[in-house]
């Protein structure tokens, strides 16, 4: 049960990262950005100025038990994902999965882990197509293809330190349970 | 919202699959050991990622059980607790039933859900049948709705309707008889979910009879066709009262009762309903002739 529930736990950490950061070395060779004031608070602090509350909030779909309402909570989680990358503010991504989904958690929390140091990242991630399958009446699974651009993690000088290259396919199951009034994911794994 | 700590050894974790992907590279890559201290870890070609990290984070990993992350993180060897639950058949749910949905035989995959003992649902899993990783799922009776999916994929999917004289020919005003083929069965038992097995006791309930020329019969009884000797007032005819073309047809309702693990017989909720095929009917008018 131990190995099985590690494996559960890096089949977790794989499916996040993969659609965030899939494999990469780490040197330094791009061009150095506009960086952000180092000694600022990296995150959550104050709402980042973009995008607006409305896109922030929980899509109305995504509180309606069926189909299209799952379908909805997925691609909402990976707009709000995005937005994590952006801005560095997880809280909208976290409301989207149980507070159990290590799968969801430990990516997020790796690079909010980074962001505290003052890193950024750059890049986005992205759903090429999306199937929805009811596996009960309030369960479901999303098939997702996803691609992703380069994500680009810098220090807070603005060096380069993680160099994620740009991935044009990767195939995820993500699952979904309707509880506490909305889709919620509760688990996923990538697909070979 | 409570926050799960992320413990050093899910951040090495990340790291390793950041940068080896699915365990093909071995470049060496920095990661934080429990005592936050940064090392440079490389997974060698076979050795597991555990190992590398035990033999990198050597003399760095805090005393046993602490958790360095500052929050009360689930270990990653210590089972969660909770249940698993029995959700369905994944295809059984309206739809198409996607690809992935399926097992290398064909069939379709068991969906289980992981629910914690304050009831909130965790990860779901899907199984394929007999895969010895099927967790044991809290024990949950199979829903009405289960059963009666189960007896529709065992009911007569077809009907025959025989109607006498043959030849697709019959006169006016001549009883003609109608008759199909309906008998009881048992269909022994069979698995309809993990944990239980059902037993159908499958049975014609009605006949509807539709003749083609507007008018309908309904029986509770198959008909036979007629023999010899037998009287033509004991079955199912029809008088057709003008000649023409006639369309007939036969619809069979299915009921049955069930039997769980061997238990007592209850109704199945619902009947199936089978129509065969129309059988084309000449109705023709004889003309009395004399002959010498």
């Amino acid at each position: 049960m131990a190995s099985q529930l590690i494996q559960t736990r890096l089949k977790a950490l794989a499916v996040g990262l993969a659609v965030v950061v899939l494999a990469a070395g780490c040197q330094s060779q791009e061009p150095q950005p506009k960086m952000p004031d180092p000694t600022a608070e990296p995150t959550t602090a104050e709402p980042p100025p973009t995008p607006s509350e409305d896109q922030l909030a929980i899509p109305a779909a995504v509180r309606k038990p069926n189909k299209a309402g799952a379908e909805a909570a997925i691609r909402h989680y990976f707009e709000m994902f995005n937005y994590f990358i952006k801005s560095g503010d997880a809280a909208p991504v976290r409301k989207l999965y149980g507070e159990r989904c290590s799968l969801c958690e430990v990516p997020i929390g790796v690079m909010e882990l980074a962001q505290s140091k003052g890193h950024t990242y750059s890049g986005l991630n992205r759903i090429e197509s999306l199937r929805v399958s009811m596996l009960g009446k309030d369960i479901a699974v999303g098939f997702v293809d996803a691609s992703q651009t380069k994500i680009i993690e810098r220090d807070g000088s603005g060096e380069v330190v993680n160099r994620f290259p740009a991935a044009p396919e990767a195939k995820f199951e993500y699952y979904t349970v309707f509880q506490r009034g909305m889709w919620e994911i509760t688990n996923a794994e990538s697909v070979k | 919202m409570i926050r799960r700590a992320v413990t050093p050894l899910a951040v090495v974790t990340v790291l390793v699959l950041l940068l080896s992907g699915p365990a093909t590279s071995q470049e060496p890559v920095e990661v934080v050991c429990q005592d936050g201290t940064t090392v440079s870890l490389e997974v060698q070609a076979g050795q597991s990622f555990q190992a590398a990290f035990a033999a990198a984070c050597a003399g760095h990993m805090g005393e046993p059980g602490e958790d360095s992350g500052g929050n009360s993180a689930e270990p990653v060897d210590q089972a969660p607790q909770g249940h698993w639950e029995w959700v369905g058949y994944a295809c059984d749910n309206g739809g198409i039933c996607a690809s992935e949905l399926r097992c290398g035989d064909g069939s379709t995959k068991l969906t289980y859900v992981f629910v914690y003992p304050d009831g909130t649902r965790g990860g779901v899993q899907g199984f394929c049948p007999g895969d010895p990783a099927i967790p044991p799922a809290k024990d949950q009776p199979p829903t009405q709705g289960q059963i009666f999916k189960a007896f529709q994929s065992v009911a007569p999917a077809k009907a025959t309707l025989a109607i006498q004289p043959p030849g697709g020919e019959t006169l006016v005003n001549l009883d003609t008889i109608f008759s199909t083929e309906a008998e009881s069965f048992s269909t022994g038992k069979l698995d309809l979910i993990p944990g239980y097995r059902i037993e159908f006791a499958i049975s014609p309930r009605a006949f509807s009879w539709s003749f083609g020329d507007g008018r309908k019969l309904s029986t509770d009884w198959a008909g036979e066709p007629w023999v010899e000797g037998r009287d033509v007032g004991d079955l199912i005819t029809h008088v057709y009262a003008t000649k023409g073309r006639a369309n007939s047809s036969v619809t069979i309702q299915w009921g049955a009762t069930y039997r769980l693990n061997g238990g007592a017989p209850a109704p199945v909720a619902g009947t199936v309903e089978v129509t065969s095929a129309v059988v084309e009917l000449d109705v023709l008018e004889a003309k009395p002739q004399l002959v010498r």
